[in-house]
């Protein structure tokens, strides 16, 4: 991780900004009690929708919350959602594109199902797996992990295919290896740097996701304050108070553009065959 | 190409099969009786045999798979519960506002990425490609129902020139259809236009290497020519795929945005229907979303052909 970190700080500046600032988001959610923030919840009737100001450095919202304290709270609802839908949907893909990529028996069937889940649109597919499970924290990662673990499972797939063609695979086959061994201590071992890019960007898709189900009212639903929601109560008030779209809309794009750029520079470092200085930072 | 048609259309059916499976176990996902979970907890018992009856939750689980898929054949989506349509015919009143929303956001999409992709591509590693690849990881990074807010925040509220929400029948004139509709469609098109531009860009990059261009720009070829006549053509083929796959993002977007803008299309229908517990039409919109996605797909693969006259069937 160390060598990680100075190997980014060195090629991939930008990149290296960014695990900054998601180190710095995740921080910020997880100390949010004990940063002397007004409570999230605390309603103040007669400081409604103030805009931004040293006392409310985001502004108030329409029952007078602090929007400050809200978006970084907002941050332990949402952030945890991605990561349960990244480690989800790696666990379930991974799974998936190793038997796929090993047994033909099995490929043409699953990969098949896999395509099909994927012909639905991202979106309006989790928006149905939540109408079908029920709203709430856990159907959403579910739903959302449903959603994405097919992409996951074709990259492993890939690699697999790739992967069981190789001398080192034959050798273990003819050294009496067990399946299970196999695909776990020679084919997952060496699937895993393309794996931790896409589980990157799963991690990416899965905040927008989440941005986009609560601000339907289809994710965790209010007064627990997530990004999404936070967007679905300014949307009301724009006329009124243009400011309160712009914190938790600038969380969610922080999150993600970071998410993008810490996976691109992993993609770009892990691949030896790119060029160099191509992409951002 | 009769042949290759037939070819492509057989391999779509297990994916169609599929398809309508993922949709048919949907409405069976639901947690405990989806009759009592549709009625609500005020239903009487009697009203809830009726529903299981009407849906015919009362069979066997592959007698029912068998039975919907035979329906689906006919093009029959079934019925909506809270509707008094079907659900075809409620897709059918919604699609109007979707379509026009998609193919507005695409073509602004596709009109702002591919230039803008191939000029990024020909000067590689300078300031402008670099400003282009921060727009474009910015479109990806930025959702496009925040983009629709911020969009109205400042054309529609603070400067007036659009309406802040609402739809207006394209039949009743374009002129106020289109300003209906043209927030809506930047917004999407924002973030689609950063995933056609990086294909576009990679796709540019990839031919300027290639042996003909050096040879186009040996024998004295103009600059421009080179890259309209020689590269863009070229560099056209990768970026169709993923104009496919971006209608089918599109649709996706489209859902959140039509609900920003209030816009009576596809989404709000979905959403609706949501809070009313319409289990068919969702299962229906949805369903008609993959079949849609899975033909221009097909539509995309034949028009390889058409752009790339090496594809030979």
């Amino acid at each position: 991780m160390a060598r990680f970190v100075t190997l980014l700080v060195r090629r991939r500046p930008m990149a290296a900004a960014a695990l900054a600032v998601l180190g710095l988001l995740s921080l910020a959610a997880l100390a949010a009690p004990w940063l002397g923030l007004p409570a999230p919840d605390r309603i103040e009737m007669a400081a409604r929708l103030h805009p931004p100001s040293s006392v409310h450095p985001f502004g108030t919202d329409n029952f007078g919350r602090d929007v400050f304290a809200r978006v970084l709270y907002s941050g332990r609802v949402s952030l945890p959602i991605g990561l349960a839908v990244m480690a989800l949907s790696t666990v379930l893909g991974t799974a998936a594109g190793l038997l796929t990529g090993y047994y033909r028996w099995l490929d043409t069937t699953l990969t098949r199902l896999l395509d099909g889940l994927m012909a639905f649109p991202a979106i309006l597919l989790a928006i149905a797996l939540v109408a079908a499970l029920g709203v709430g924290a856990r159907n959403e990662v579910i739903a959302i992990a449903l959603v994405y673990f097919p992409r996951t499972a074709r990259i492993v797939r890939a690699s697999t295919l790739q992967l069981r063609e190789r001398a080192f695979v034959e050798a273990a086959v003819a050294l009496g290896g067990g399946d299970v061994r196999i695909l776990t201590a020679h084919i997952l071992k060496n699937a895993v740097p393309p794996l931790i890019v896409q589980s990157t960007f799963v991690f990416a898709e899965a905040i927008l996701a989440d941005a986009a189900l609560s601000f339907l009212g289809l994710g965790v639903k209010p007064p627990t304050p997530t990004w999404g929601n936070m967007l679905d109560e300014a949307h009301v008030f724009i006329a009124l108070a243009p400011w309160f779209i712009v914190f938790p809309g600038t969380a969610i794009v922080a999150t993600v553009l970071s998410l993008n750029l810490v996976g691109d520079a992993v993609r770009d470092l892990a691949d030896p065959h790119a060029v160099a200085g191509r992409g951002l930072g | 190409m009769t042949r290759y048609l037939a070819g492509r259309v057989a391999a779509l059916l297990p994916v169609l099969l599929a398809v309508g499976v993922t949709a048919f176990l949907l409405l069976h996902l639901i947690p405990g009786d989806p009759a009592a979970v549709i009625l609500g907890p005020d239903a009487s018992a009697a009203q809830v045999a009726r529903l299981r009856h009407a849906l015919g939750l009362d069979r066997p689980l592959a007698v029912q798979l068998a039975l919907w898929l035979g329906r689906l054949l006919r093009g029959n989506l079934g019925d909506s519960i809270f509707l008094r349509q079907t659900v075809a015919q409620a897709i059918w009143q919604h699609l109007g506002p979707t379509a026009g929303l998609t193919a507005l956001a695409e073509m602004l999409a596709i009109g702002a990425a591919i230039p803008s992709g191939v000029l990024a591509a020909w000067k590689r590693h300078s300031r402008f490609d670099q400003v282009f690849m921060s727009a474009v990881l910015l479109g990806v990074s930025i959702p496009s129902f925040w983009m629709g807010l911020n969009l109205i925040a400042v054309f529609a509220v603070a400067a007036r020139w659009f309406p802040v929400a609402g739809y207006e029948s394209p039949l009743r004139g374009v002129g106020p259809w289109l300003r209906h509709l043209l927030l809506p469609a930047l917004a999407l098109a924002f973030t689609q236009a950063g995933l056609i531009a990086r294909m576009a860009r990679d796709a540019t990059i990839e031919i300027l290497d290639e042996d003909y261009i050096r040879t186009a720009r040996s024998k004295g070829v103009a600059d421009a020519a080179v890259l309209l006549r020689h590269a863009l053509r070229n560099a056209l083929i990768p970026t169709v795929t993923v104009i496919g796959t971006s209608l089918a993002n599109l649709l996706s977007g489209a859902v959140v945005v039509e609900s920003v803008f209030v816009l009576p299309g596809i989404g709000s229908l979905v959403i609706q229907s949501v809070s009313r517990r319409d289990y068919p039409v969702i299962e229906g919109v949805v369903l008609f979303a993959a079949a849609v996605y899975v033909l221009l797909n097909l539509a995309v693969d034949l028009l390889y052909a058409v752009i790339d006259p090496r594809v030979r069937y």
